[in-house]
């Protein structure tokens, strides 16, 4: 069956949306912050990795928020939609 | 249990109050006081607030559904009523989310929904402790869960476990710039699953202690606005505590189903 995947409608109710996009944004950037922090931390590599990986993080940020806004982390599995971004 | 131990441990977290004048403490809710001292083999497991509160929040989850369920009928009445609504409603998410297959994980799924559900709104008491306002209480269930789904992963897929970070279609050239980005977005779940629960809860406790020190500072005709604000806020922080059990509960069903059917 092909066509866009629809979502559970409960979990597409723009509050729920809204508080998943603004966390999941923040969280990517603290994690590929932090993962850059300590690589610099163990190769001495002061600042090029933090600075490497906060714009890695930023960018997955980005994608998580794309991945919620199309709906396609929740494939509906009786209709047997699998979709991938 | 030795109820001075609680009044001393109480008061010396209370903050000085000069004469007539209240000092502004909104983190004062968020003190952690141990009531009793336990220390065996170095590893500190003192009985603190926030222990006493997670235990009131299970017994109070647990008590519920018992007396819901003590004398259960065909036709249902109210209390019954709504645990089965509860449970339908949990059963839809793990359904809809995981399928069939999901319907092993479904006891933890329910446990997890309510025990996140009370610890929010018994928190909403006054003079209490909100147990999910301490990141570390968030943290710990969500690096659970973590822990959890890449042992999933791993257990039903193997090595192809590492596939998931591979989207289809991807010419070979983009890889090395592909493949950080989706690791760092699978790290980033279980940060943002613990850090919107505890920062949502935090906030909301905050803003709660600051408004309803404006009703106490202020006089009698200035009084009522930040104290319908309270009221009015209360309310939504009910329905937050509810809405944010409910995002951690599917978040989790969708990490499962990751875990267990796209790799």
């Amino acid at each position: 069956m092909e066509g866009p995947v629809t979502p559970p409608p409960a979990t597409n109710s723009g509050m729920s949306m809204a508080l998943r996009m603004s966390s999941d944004l923040v969280a990517a950037i603290f994690v590929g912050g932090g993962i850059g922090y300590l690589l610099d931390h163990w190769c001495n590599t002061q600042p090029w990795m933090t600075v490497i990986f906060f714009v890695f993080g930023t960018a997955a940020g980005f994608r998580n928020l794309y991945r919620i806004a199309m709906g396609s982390d929740q494939n509906n599995t009786k209709t047997g939609n699998r979709s991938r971004p | 249990m030795n109820f001075s131990l609680v009044a001393e441990a109480w008061a010396e977290t209370a903050p000085n109050v000069a004469a007539g004048a209240p000092k502004l403490d909104p983190l004062h809710h968020f003190q952690v006081v141990n009531y009793v001292k336990l220390a065996p083999f170095g590893f500190d497991i003192s009985i603190s607030n926030s222990v006493v509160w997670m235990w009131l929040a299970v017994a109070v989850a647990f008590g519920l559904f018992r007396y819901a369920l003590r004398a259960p009928t065909l036709v249902p009445g109210r209390m019954q009523s709504v645990a089965e609504a509860a449970y339908l409603f949990l059963d839809g998410i793990v359904n809809d989310v995981i399928g069939p297959s999901g319907k092993k994980f479904f006891p933890g799924i329910f446990t997890l929904f309510f025990f996140v559900l009370f610890c929010n709104w018994l928190g909403l008491i006054p003079g209490s402790f909100t147990v999910t306002s301490q990141l570390i209480v968030t943290g710990t269930l969500a690096l659970s869960i973590f822990v959890l789904c890449i042992f999933l992963g791993v257990y039903h897929h193997g090595w192809k476990f590492l596939g998931f970070f591979v989207p289809h279609g991807l010419p070979p050239f983009l890889l090395p710039l592909i493949v950080p980005i989706e690791v760092i977005s699978f790290l980033a779940r279980p940060v943002s699953l613990a850090v919107r629960l505890f920062a949502n809860m935090t906030a909301g406790h905050t803003l709660l202690g600051v408004l309803f020190f404006f009703t106490v500072t202020l006089s009698w005709f200035g009084a009522w606005l930040p104290f319908g604000f309270t009221v009015v806020f209360s309310g939504f922080e009910v329905f937050i505590g509810f809405i944010q059990a409910y995002i951690f509960t599917m978040l989790t069903c969708v990490y499962l189903n990751d875990a267990l059917h796209l790799h």
